[in-house]
């Protein structure tokens, strides 16, 4: 044990002396998320392809007598072979399954048809306009802005079907010298001639569309979350493998046959190495989330926690990510035969788990992203973010790639060391 | 003198990308006792490196056994590691820290602490004439330095033994003096053993109280210096340059007279017209002949500007033993 400590020790004290690396690890992770996620926010992050935008429609209209506008909005977004729009809607039965769809970014946005869509739509304008809501991803501001387009497109085409229908009953009832009333005839259509009364009432003063983010409360979703992690995540692992490197630098500087010579075990030697190559990550990884969470409240304008008040899955996903980036970094080591070899790896595996982990911006939705601790990190902190609890199946994963690339790694190590 | 180290039917034997084995050392056997400088000396992939790898249980020997102050080495290695310093070939110190925390970690390492090793880092410091930069950094210093602070990092747990890996490599003169000096000191007044290997002849010469030849692998002579001289049975060598004047050939007869004499030949040098030339003599205890030489000289009106010795040396040896030069 106290050779560990010793090493660790060691190890961290060297590397926190070194500028260039603490740059690297600290300021150059924090300077790019925070640049990406005010400078491109939304735009970054849109994978989709605009013509079949996922979108989520919660139908909650009742109708009215003489009309279910609901229904219509539904067929025309549900069935593209009716009308084209671009969007791709799933029809879901109530809010909180549409909102988990858009929480999961299964979808892009989600439309939100009340209750009393068609009954405000043809009933007097003094009964005050209907409220249709629009729920967006913050990372998902285009596709946010196109659903918003379509869908005042196509409540405009409804009020547009109103008025003709309104301008034909003038149109027969001036002609015939009666009123509207008598022209229409029927109990149904009372509304529609209490409308008529007020023939200048516009469709903006019946409808609203109100739009609104996913955010809510402090366990929010912040875009700074999604590019904090995954950029945390992204230079945690340059990190690790820096620093595994060093057990190959070790060994070409002479330092590394000091230490085999020296009454210490070798196994204790190599776990040293990457236990300081843990430490390491992990002091990394929380001063990031801290630094984080201090740029969003600032941002804000007042505290906000926003990776989520759960504190103590935060630490297990802090955990288990530097676990997993520490033996990823370990494993390289173990592989190469030089340190600049090493580096070389490493710097392709890194990239390799950027980029399907989601550090550039787009997201793969392809099974690829699981072979990523990027990933499988910044989704555990999402969901944190989101006030959401479901990250043991995230820690599980990094707990895997811990153990196996761990166990390889020491393997590898003891044999090359005990030639 | 007790036994610090005792290597029997030391080999190893590594396999190479072909296939083929490769015996790096080959059955050595070799003592050295406590106090004494046992150099290894050999060309560059003779096996020095190896064999000191075993030794400090770096390296598991293919065969043969090692026993360090009279423990097993592969039976008891820690306790057996915690005897050796090593100070290797390569600077094994981190840059990035001062002399001080270099020495302060190693000397952790072994379980030092508190002002034991506060003291002992001072004594090394002051050992190495290093105490005024103890605060520098390592990166910042000359080669000469960095090598002194290698040998104190190999001697902070106050090793009895010790193994020096080619300590002087890549120095200037003036270190490389200060270097010997400083392990001269350590076998005198602390009494350590040191294993030290080199492929520089006059390092093994100054140093060794014994020396072990080592080519492909193998031992092929140990003993004093005197002793694997004699082994290879060459006279000293003589040179005598003469300018004109006396009785050359009466002076070359009396030379050949002399006790211990075995040959003298007279051979011209320089320009003809000059008249100069050189005597040649091959004789045992040339050294001792000398003044004879001289006298007899003088008594022949032989004007003598200047005499050469060359006696047998490693060099020589390696040469008789293996049929080409050392730095070959």
């Amino acid at each position: 044990m106290r050779a560990f400590l010793l090493i660790t020790w060691n190890d961290l004290r060297q590397s926190f002396t070194d500028r260039t690396l603490l740059i690297l690890m600290f300021a150059a992770p924090l300077a790019i998320a925070t640049i990406i996620s005010l400078t491109f926010g939304g735009l970054a992050n849109e994978s989709n392809p605009i013509d079949h935008l996922p979108v989520a429609l919660v139908n909650a209209d009742r109708g009215s007598p003489i009309a279910d506008f609901g229904e219509a909005f539904e067929a025309i977004l549900a069935e593209p072979a009716m009308i084209f729009t671009g969007l791709d809607a799933r029809v879901v039965a109530d809010e909180e399954t549409a909102l988990g769809l858009l929480t999961d970014d299964e979808v892009a946005a989600v439309v939100i048809l009340p209750q009393d869509l068609s009954r405000r739509l043809t009933g007097p304008a003094d009964r005050g306009p209907a409220n249709v809501r629009l729920v967006t991803r913050p990372d998902r501001e285009v596709s946010g802005q196109i659903v918003s387009t379509i869908a005042s497109g196509l409540l405009d085409a409804f009020s547009g079907s109103l008025a003709l229908s309104q301008a034909a009953v003038f149109g027969a009832a001036t002609a015939e010298g009666v009123p509207p009333a008598e022209i229409l005839g029927r109990d149904a259509f009372t509304q529609l001639t209490e409308s008529l009364q007020d023939p200048s009432s516009a469709l903006d003063q019946r409808v609203i569309m109100t739009q609104s983010s996913l955010r809510s409360g402090g366990a929010g979703f912040n875009p700074l979350v999604v590019f904090g992690a995954t950029q945390a995540i992204f230079f945690a692992l340059f990190t690790a493998n820096g620093n595994a490197t060093s057990i190959l630098e070790e060994v070409r500087d002479g330092t590394m046959t000091r230490l085999l010579a020296s009454p210490s075990s070798r196994s204790t030697l190599l776990a040293a190495k990457l236990g300081s190559t843990f430490v390491m990550v992990l002091f990394q990884l929380v001063l990031l989330f801290i630094a984080f969470t201090g740029i969003g409240s600032l941002l804000e304008g007042r505290l906000v926690f926003i990776w989520g008040q759960s504190i103590g899955r935060i630490a297990w996903v802090l955990l288990a990510t530097s676990a997993a980036t520490t033996t990823i970094g370990g494993l390289v080591a173990a592989i190469a035969k030089s340190p600049e070899q090493s580096g070389v790896i490493g710097t392709v595996i890194t990239m390799y788990m950027a980029v399907t982990g989601g550090s550039f911006g787009f997201r793969l939705q392809s099974p690829i992203r699981l072979t990523s601790a990027v990933h499988w990190g910044a989704e555990a902190f999402e969901e944190l973010a989101r006030g959401g609890t479901d990250i043991w199946t995230n820690v599980l994963a990094m707990s895997g790639f811990a153990l196996v690339f761990g166990a390889i790694s020491l393997v590898l190590f003891l044999r090359r060391f005990s030639t | 003198m007790s036994t610090a180290v005792e290597v029997s039917g030391l080999g190893k034997t590594y396999a190479s990308r072909s296939g083929k084995s490769v015996r790096a050392v080959d059955g050595i056997d070799f003592r050295v006792d406590e106090g004494e400088l046992f150099s290894l000396l050999g060309p560059n992939g003779a096996g020095k490196t190896t064999t000191i790898s075993m030794i400090s249980g770096l390296v598991t020997p293919s065969q043969g056994s090692i026993s360090i102050l009279g423990i097993d080495l592969a039976a008891h290695p820690v306790a057996a590691r915690a005897q050796i310093g090593i100070v290797p070939q390569e600077i094994a110190l981190y840059p990035r820290l001062t002399a001080r925390q270099n020495l302060e970690f190693f000397g952790r390492i072994y379980g030092m602490r508190g002002d034991s090793l506060r003291s002992r880092i001072d004594e090394l410091l002051d050992f190495v004439e290093l105490r005024d930069r103890a605060s520098d950094r390592v990166e910042t210093f000359s080669g000469g330095m960095k090598r002194r602070v290698n040998i104190a990092a190999g001697l902070i747990h106050s090793p009895r033994i010790l193994y020096m890996d080619e300590p002087t490599v890549g120095v200037d003169p003036q270190s490389r003096r200060r270097i010997l000096d400083l392990i001269s000191h350590l076998k005198e007044e602390q009494g350590i053993a040191i294993i030290y290997t080199t492929h520089l002849m006059e390092e093994a010469e100054e140093l060794s109280d014994r020396v072990g030849i080592i080519d492909h692998g193998k031992l092929i002579a140990v003993g004093s210096l005197d002793s694997l001289v004699a082994m290879v049975n060459e006279d000293d060598r003589v040179e005598i340059e003469l300018a004109i004047g006396g009785d050359r050939d009466s002076f070359l007869r009396g030379l050949r007279t002399m006790n211990g004499v075995s040959a003298a030949e007279l051979e011209s040098v320089g320009d003809p017209e000059s008249g100069a030339c050189r005597v040649e003599v091959l004789a045992s205890g040339g050294r001792m002949l000398l003044p004879q030489i001289v006298e007899a000289a003088g008594a022949e009106g032989v004007p003598v500007t200047s005499v050469r010795l060359e006696e047998p040396n490693l060099e020589s040896v390696f040469l008789s033993l293996t049929g080409r030069a050392l730095r070959e």
